[in-house]
Order: C-alpha cells, then sequence, then structure tokens
C-alpha cells in the first residue's frame, strides 16, 4: 500500500509545522523519516493516521484517507508515543481492548506477546514498565493486525543493542514480505543501518527523498584521508589527477573527488611513500546537518 | 468495515477492566444505600415526636430515595473519566487510529456508560428503597412495597434516570478535555437551575425551571407521587425533555470532537 501526500500542510495557529509536504512511500523498503526534532514527523505521522486534520493538502493510503479506510487495524499498525498505552491496566487488558476496537481475536493478543517477549509479563500493570519494555508493548499493539503497512515513530527510543537489533530485523523482514514500512528517527546512524530509503524534512519542509546511499554519497564530507610524507609532491599530482583538497589538523591531506584506489595508484605510479590511505565516508548525520542547516528549528518553543 | 458491535466491545472492556470502575461502582451502591438506611433511621429513630399532619404527609417512596445524591457523585466521575481519561494518557489517539470513525466511538461509549448506569442505577435504587421500607416498617412507620406501582414506577425511573447525568458527564468530558472542568460543568448543570429558581424571578419557575433536565428527571421519578405538588408536565414531555438534553450535549460533544486534533 503506497502512502501519498500532496501538499500536505498543517499549521497550529501561526506555526506551521507541515508545509506542502508531497511524497510517495512505496512497499517492499523500509523507508526512514528524517529530522530534528520539531520538525513534523510526528505532525505528519498523525496526519497520516487521520488524528490530525490537514489545514491543506491531503494524505492517503492506498488511495484512502486513513478515516475511509475498511479494516484500519489490518491495514496500518502504527507506534506513536510508547506512553499511550498506558495507566493502570495490565499489558494484556491494553492489548484486549485494542484487539476488540480493531475486530482483532483475542488469540491475537498472545500472540503478539509472544513475538515481542512480553509474555512473562503481561499480567503486570503496564505503567510500571520501562521505556524499552513500553516500546514494546507499543509495538505489539501495532502488531495485533499483523498490517500490511508499519508507522513507527522512534521505535528504538530507550532500547537497549539488543532491542534495536531486533526492531531492526523486524522492519528489515516486514519490508522483504512487501510490506510498507515507515520509521522515524534521529538516531541517524541506527537509520542507515535500518532504511534503505530517506525522507528528510526539517521545518515541515521536505529536503530530500532519495535511497540512504546517494543520500550520504551526495552529501560533501565523503573523503579520502592520506597520511605520506612526501604530502607536497603528492599533493600536486593529486591536483592534477582532479582532487580537491585540504589539509587536516595533523599534517594529513582530505582529499576529495578521488577514490582510495585512485590515489593509491596514482603515489606507486610516481613511487611516492603512503603511510596511510583511508576512505572516509560521509556519515548519515553529517550529510543531515549540511542538509538541514537552516531546516532546524533552534527555538525552544519548538513546533509540535 | 469495523461493525459498530465491536466498538462497544471494546469500550466497554476499557471500562470494566479497570479496576477504579469497580471500585467507584461498588462505593456508589454501599454509601447510597448506607445514606438512605441513616435516613431511614434517623426518620424513625424522631417519628415519636412528629405530630399528626407531619405523620399524614410522611412519604415513604420518595424518602427512601434521597441517599442516591451521594452515589450521583461516583457515577459522574466515571461517566467523564469515560472522555478525559484518554486524553490524560493519549489513549485517544491509539482509540481513534482503531477506530476512525468517531461517531462511533462517541456512541460506543454513551451507551456503555448508559447501559452500566442504568444497571448500577436499577439496583442501587432498589437497594436503598428495600433498606428503607425495612426501617420504616420496624418502627411502625408507613411504609410501601415494590408490588405497588407507585413505588414500582418510581424505582424503576429513579433507576433508568441515573444514567441521564453520567452520559451528559461523559459529552461534557469530551467538550471540555478536563476530568476537573467537567465535573465541575455537570455540578454547575446540576444545581444551577434550583439555585437559579430561588433568585430569578418567578417567571423563570413558571416557564422555563421544568425543562432544566434534573427538574425533568426529578418530576418523572417521583412528580406523580401522593403529597408532591403538581407537575407541570405530562410524564411523557417530561421524558422527551430528558432525552433533548441528553441529545444536545451528545450532539454538542460530536460536533467538537469530529473536528479537534486528537
Amino acid at each position: 500500500m503506497t502512502i501519498q501526500a500532496r501538499g500536505l500542510t498543517k499549521h497550529f495557529g501561526d506555526c506551521v509545522a507541515v508545509d506542502g509536504l508531497s511524497f510517495d512511500i512505496r512497499p517492499g523498503v523500509v523507508t526512514g523519516f528524517l529530522g530534528p526534532n520539531g520538525s513534523g514527523k510526528s505532525t505528519t505521522m498523525r496526519l497520516i493516521l487521520g488524528l490530525d486534520h490537514p489545514t491543506a493538502g491531503s494524505v492517503t493510503l492506498g488511495g484512502r484517507p486513513y478515516r475511509e479506510l475498511d479494516a484500519p487495524m489490518r491495514e496500518v499498525g502504527a507506534l506513536l508515543d510508547a506512553r499511550t498505552l498506558h495507566g493502570k491496566r495490565t499489558a494484556r487488558q491494553q492489548l484486549r481492548w485494542f484487539a476488540d476496537a480493531g475486530g482483532q481475536p483475542r488469540t491475537r493478543v498472545e500472540e503478539v506477546l509472544d513475538d515481542v517477549g512480553l509474555a512473562d509479563v503481561a499480567g503486570r500493570r503496564a505503567g510500571a514498565f520501562s521505556l524499552g519494555m513500553s516500546q514494546r508493548l507499543g509495538i505489539a499493539a501495532a502488531l495485533l493486525g499483523d498490517p500490511a503497512t508499519l508507522l513507527f515513530d522512534e521505535p528504538m527510543n530507550g532500547l537497549d543493542p539488543e532491542g534495536i537489533r531486533w526492531v531492526r530485523t523486524m522492519l528489515q523482514r516486514f519490508a522483504a514480505e512487501g510490506r510498507t514500512v515507515v520509521v522515524s528517527s534521529h538516531l541517524m546512524h541506527e537509520m542507515q543501518e535500518t532504511a534503505e530509503h530517506v525522507l528528510v524534512i526539517g521545518r515541515g519542509r521536505l529536503i530530500a527523498d532519495t535511497s540512504i546511499a546517494e543520500f550520504t554519497q551526495r552529501a560533501a564530507g565523503s573523503h579520502v584521508r592520506v597520511v605520506s610524507p612526501d604530502a607536497g609532491e603528492l599533493g600536486s599530482l593529486l591536483e592534477r589527477a582532479g582532487g580537491r583538497l585540504s589539509a587536516g589538523e595533523d599534517g594529513s591531506l582530505a582529499v576529495g573527488g578521488l577514490s582510495a584506489p585512485a590515489v593509491g595508484d596514482l603515489a606507486a605510479e610516481h613511487g611516492l611513500r603512503v603511510h596511510e590511505l583511508t576512505p572516509r565516508r560521509a556519515s548519515l548525520e553529517s550529510a543531515f546537518m549540511e542538509l538541514t542547516e537552516d531546516g532546524v528549528e533552534y527555538r525552544p518553543q519548538a513546533v509540535r | 468495515m469495523t461493525p459498530f458491535p465491536v466498538t462497544v466491545r471494546s469500550e466497554w472492556t476499557k471500562l470494566v477492566a479497570l479496576r477504579s470502575t469497580k471500585i467507584q461502582l461498588a462505593l456508589a451502591v454501599l454509601l447510597g444505600v448506607g445514606m438512605s438506611a441513616l435516613l431511614a433511621w434517623i426518620l424513625g429513630m424522631t417519628y415519636d415526636d412528629w405530630d399528626a399532619s407531619g405523620r399524614r404527609d410522611f412519604e415513604p417512596i420518595g424518602a427512601s430515595l434521597i441517599g442516591g445524591i451521594l452515589s450521583t457523585i461516583f457515577l459522574l466521575v466515571i461517566g467523564v473519566k469515560a472522555a478525559t481519561g484518554e486524553y490524560a494518557s493519549g489513549m485517544i489517539r491509539l482509540t481513534l487510529t482503531a477506530s476512525p470513525r468517531r461517531r462511533r466511538v462517541l456512541g460506543a461509549k454513551a451507551i456503555v456508560v448508559a447501559a452500566v448506569m442504568t444497571v448500577v442505577g436499577i439496583l442501587l435504587t432498589g437497594a436503598m428503597f428495600l433498606v428503607s421500607q425495612a426501617i420504616f416498617a420496624s418502627y411502625g412507620m408507613q411504609s410501601a412495597s415494590l408490588l405497588d406501582g407507585d413505588a414500582l414506577r418510581a424505582v424503576a425511573a429513579v433507576g433508568v434516570l441515573s444514567a441521564q447525568f453520567p452520559v451528559i458527564a461523559l459529552a461534557l468530558g469530551f467538550l471540555l478535555r478536563s476530568t476537573a472542568g467537567a465535573i465541575i460543568g455537570v455540578f454547575a448543570l446540576i444545581l444551577a437551575p434550583p439555585f437559579a429558581g430561588g433568585v430569578l424571578p418567578a417567571w423563570y419557575a413558571d416557564h422555563v425551571a421544568m425543562y432544566m433536565p434534573g427538574a425533568a428527571s426529578d418530576a418523572i421519578a417521583i412528580g406523580q407521587l401522593a403529597g408532591a405538588t403538581e407537575p407541570m408536565l405530562s410524564p411523557v414531555a417530561r421524558a422527551l425533555v430528558v432525552a433533548a438534553w441528553i441529545a444536545a450535549f451528545l450532539g454538542a460533544a460530536w460536533a467538537v470532537f469530529e473536528r479537534r486534533d486528537a
């Protein structure tokens, strides 16, 4: 099921939270939704789920707005804020009313409790759960209807490394099964290992809609670090070969525009000594920081 | 499409799974019955001092049901919390992702609250009546039997009408999204009309007061009893007034709920 936004806009009073977003999220890959806090990620998720009403534009799932889906729980599983399941109810009670609401059999409750590893604590009050356990409970709720689309807002929050690996593997498995998987995060390192495609938003605007590989490559900052006692001679050779040079703090060279093998071969051809040759790929973080330099909302009264 | 009974079932599960709901319902019944018994006992203890006209005018049915006022408070809070509790915890977002058609959510909640309150209200009213009549009889006072038509009608009407203000409280909860605000609101609705009757010109008492929600339901329940002042509206008209108030509050709640961001 494709999620399609067209000119999606949401104002809260004078504050523009989402500003003319247009995108298509396709099934079969994990799509990362990236943006700093207050960039409009969560608002966009709430708009997709029909919880908030757009000021302008529209967003549809398989061509229909969320509110018109026949069996929403079988079509979309959402994890919004892990704390929303909390209260005085036990984990099992929480899932029971939710299963009832979505027309899912009670047997699914025990299945998803097993799936997320909460079967042993299902009789405990969810209010006493750690953040990691709350996340697992929220994920269990999202899985109840075995949905074709998964929409996870910051699912890795509060999880330990083992839990993060678990979520990542699960999301990738769902995508491989042909489902539509959207995951938002500001843990960009994690996103790099989880998502195949990214939508980057800052201040409610779409900044990039591209594959992770392209996103990191396109970003400036990918370079080859070269340490050589013949740096002067090598440097001029590299410049003639089309490299962009800058000096590192420790006397190394940062060479942009040339691959590590190309730099090594060039040095060897001219008999120059190379002590270190390291390809440095720009991290998602640095790519992101560069793209959103104007997009970050620093004011403390940040947008929801 | 997810059928409506499914939404009703989930609202039922949500409400009765809470221990606080069960505790409040139990307290409502215990306090109502206890209060009625206490009032009946005080009446019985002082019966010897009553003059002849006081004894003649004593009306055992109405006197046995006054204690229910305390119970009302607990029932109202359950109605309010069925709405505001979801906003406080953020659970409303889960509810609406599972059931995105909001009118159904509101309707299902109203049905569940009304059903629970009607059943509890009938049990409570029946228990208050039986306990009080037993106490009246033991003091040699005039007492009534449930087999008596007036008594049965009064008990049934007061019982069923226990649902009126909790459902209005639910609607106010959706409108205000604040537990304290909605509780204050519904108390204002119950208490303001009689108060207004005391300070406003007689025109209010003659032409408006009987259309107020509390006045209309009191009249249905006990207006027909011997000794009560002549009611100004027929029982059917009063039932319609009660229904119109409930519909007005639920309608307002729906209009706001439908448009608002969750």
